[in-house]
């Protein structure tokens, strides 16, 4: 499957989880209601979140992190007409652990949420951790794919001399066209 | 030094709004062609157009209304910001080197230019330059608005010690803000912008790291008091969902971290490196500088919410006062200073990018997308256009109303992402996305955006429209373009695709 189908898998997953979502009936303040004593501050929901609407929140995380992932492969498909084992090995070990945190945090958070419970890891609740530093961190993968990459499989030494080429084409047809107008007027 | 606070913090902007005159005056020197006023001659080096780029996004919203809805919502605005790096990761990916290698083979001198050339189609330049407008109205007036009330507040505060009773009219401090952003915008074009951004960004820094330290000493324990508190009162506003839960949160995730591709302001500074392959850098450098300032976004939000919550200060009656609360209460008045002069850099480093983008899209991008060339003059014109934009969008956020501006305000981000993450994003590493495809995107997101937003439609479980919008107008762009015939490019245009 090449990236394009692979970007409109991603959209389709999406808009199903986002569609079921919505057609969902949302509890009275399902999304926040004011905070009992202080106006300016919202308290979470009254009613915890359904398994549904947990689930279909998890699947559009994974299916967004997939889109990001898949968006990314598309922008360096057809850059390089060597094929570069450690390419796909960081895509691959990035996506890996993207998805593993998404998973994680969501998977915490439903423990917090059943067992009433709140299990810290560092100074933050365990699934917040996971959002803080795994959402953050996580993606590092990729900023190394492209800072290692760049001159491997991105924009190599020899599609930059293309380009050299094409630039220096350009400007002569632009100089010759503009020759041909001042001889015209 | 308690009692010279206010004079301090007045200090401190003053000699910072005295710098971005001084910027603008060496700037003008510089600006001799309308390629310098829109692309600062492509000549940036490495850490400028890093610093312009992470700069130009976060804007004054960070700085005030970032902290403002931590302590509404506790962590759910938070994934705005840990966003960050996977955004950047996908501008870099999907944009930076290819928009560079368009802005040279054409010798584009903005975003509707490159996307003109890459569609071989005026109505998709025409349909990009009015989103780009649309959007940059709405930012612009928000931004002035913030600026012209942070100002406000600082300067009554001062009059209030030393003349009790006086107080300054809001077009006032609209007036002296925008005078400023103006005159080095005018005088200096981007390249007064992006020198302008380099001290912002490196004050926003500072000034996040320390005022970070500043919450952090704030509360007894530090962040795990801060969170104790937060799961004594709500365990879901410190929960990894905040208040807004799962499926409102994640849209914020998706609409922030792809959206940042869309964001004209910035991808177009992407086009102004001096050298490609300098691009490589700029992407660590961006989300290292970016993630230092939003320690600021989160840190005071949690803090207050967590003094408020123990007593220890009393309740906000706006969310948006817990920045400013924050910095007078609790840093000291020089840090207080720097970050008030950080915050307006936070702001002007943002508006000066929408006027610079909202002047091409008037003098060059829309005349050359209706009679195929731009104007006589373009950079007197695109002076004049600076200053007629600053006018307008300084009128409009006065008088238009607050419903109005924060509307349109809130319209840009969804906007940008949804009209240009098609267009842009995918359609610049996609042959087979079509000029069809795209004019639907842009249309389709303007449409949904602005018609959920006027109707002040709300979206169940707290999906974002912004989020709505996008996943439209991806979806559709996608389907249509494959639906469609393959459409047909210019030479020079396919090889640079397939470089």
């Amino acid at each position: 499957m090449n990236a394009e189908r692979l970007i409109l898998f991603w959209l389709l997953m999406m808009c199903i989880a986002v569609g079921l979502s919505l057609t969902t009936p949302e509890p009275v303040g399902g999304h926040g209601t004011q905070h009992n004593t202080h106006t300016a501050m919202f308290a979470g929901s009254p009613t915890p979140p359904s398994d549904r609407i947990l689930i279909l929140g998890w699947m559009f995380g994974l299916a967004s992190v997939g889109l990001f992932v898949t968006c990314m492969t598309l922008g360096i498909t057809r850059r390089s007409e060597r094929s570069d084992p450690l390419r796909y090995v960081l895509f691959g070990v990035g996506a890996l652990l993207y998805a593993g945190v998404v998973t994680m945090m969501a998977y915490a958070d439903r423990m917090a949420v059943r067992s009433g419970e709140v299990a810290y890891l560092g100074w933050f609740p365990a699934g917040t951790s996971w959002m803080l530093f795994g959402m953050w961190i996580a993606p590092l993968v990729f900023v190394a794919a492209y800072v290692i990459g760049f001159r491997r499989w991105i924009l190599p030494p020899e599609s930059m001399l293309k380009f050299e080429e094409l630039v220096a084409v350009s400007r002569c047809h632009e100089t010759s066209a503009g020759e041909t107008d001042s001889s015209l007027t | 030094m308690e009692e010279y606070r206010s004079l301090i913090i007045l200090t401190s902007i003053a000699l910072y709004m005295l710098m971005c005159i001084g910027v603008g005056l060496w700037a003008m020197r510089r600006t001799k062609s309308a390629h310098d006023f829109f692309m600062a001659g492509r000549s940036l080096g490495v850490v400028v157009t890093s610093v312009a780029v992470f700069s130009s996004t976060m804007s004054g919203f960070g700085f005030v209304g970032g902290p403002g809805l931590v302590y509404r919502m506790g962590m759910s605005s938070i994934w705005m910001v840990v966003c960050t790096t996977v955004g950047f990761a996908l501008s870099f990916h999907l944009i930076a080197t290819r928009i560079r290698l368009f802005a040279e083979l054409r010798d584009s001198i903005s975003l509707p230019d490159a996307v003109g050339a890459r569609y071989h189609s005026r109505s998709v330049a025409f349909w990009t330059a009015i989103a780009i407008l649309l959007g940059v109205i709405g930012y612009l007036a928000a931004q002035i608005r913030a600026m012209a009330i942070v100002l406000k507040d600082l300067l009554d505060e001062c009059l209030v010690a030393y003349l009790p009773g006086s107080g300054l009219p809001l077009e006032a401090c609209v007036a002296v803000s925008c005078a400023v952003l103006v005159f080095y915008c005018v005088t200096g074009g981007i390249i007064a912008g992006v020198y302008t951004d380099v001290v912002q960004g490196v004050m926003m820094v500072v000034a996040a790291i320390l005022v970070c330290w500043a919450a952090m000493s704030a509360v007894d324990g530090g962040f795990r008091g801060i969170s104790e508190t937060l799961v004594q009162d709500d365990p879901a506003a410190i929960g990894p969902w905040g208040t807004l839960g799962i499926i409102g949160s994640l849209s914020w995730f998706f609409v922030f971290a792809l959206g940042g591709s869309g964001q004209p302001h910035v991808v177009t500074k992407m086009m102004m490196a001096k050298n490609v392959s300098d691009i490589r850098h700029m992407l660590p450098l961006s989300i290292i500088g970016y993630s230092f300032t939003a320690l600021l976004w989160i840190s005071i939000g949690l803090a207050m919410r967590a003094l408020v919550l123990q007593g220890n200060h009393p309740d906000l009656t706006t969310a948006d006062s817990a920045a400013p609360q924050f910095l007078q209460s609790y840093t000291n008045p020089v840090l207080a200073g720097l970050v008030f002069a950080g915050l307006l850099a936070a702001i002007m480093s943002t508006a000066d990018s929408f006027l610079n983008i909202g002047a091409a899209a008037i003098v060059h991008d829309i005349p050359r997308a209706v009679h195929g060339t731009s104007l006589q003059r373009e950079l007197l014109w695109a002076r004049t256009a600076t200053i007629l934009i600053a006018v307008f969008a300084s009128l409009f956020s006065l008088y238009a109303g607050e419903r109005m501006v924060a509307l349109l305000g809130a319209f840009g981000w969804g906007t940008f992402a949804a009209a240009l993450v098609p267009t842009v994003a995918i359609g610049f590493n996609w042959k087979r996305a079509t000029p069809l495809a795209a004019n639907v995107a842009i249309i389709t997101s303007l449409s949904v955006n602005f018609g959920l937003k006027f109707f002040q439609i709300s979206l169940p479980w707290g999906f974002d429209v912004g989020a709505l919008s996008l996943l439209l107008s991806l979806t559709l762009f996608v389907v249509i373009s494959m639906a469609s015939a393959p459409p047909k490019l210019d030479d020079d245009i396919s090889a640079v695709m397939d470089l």
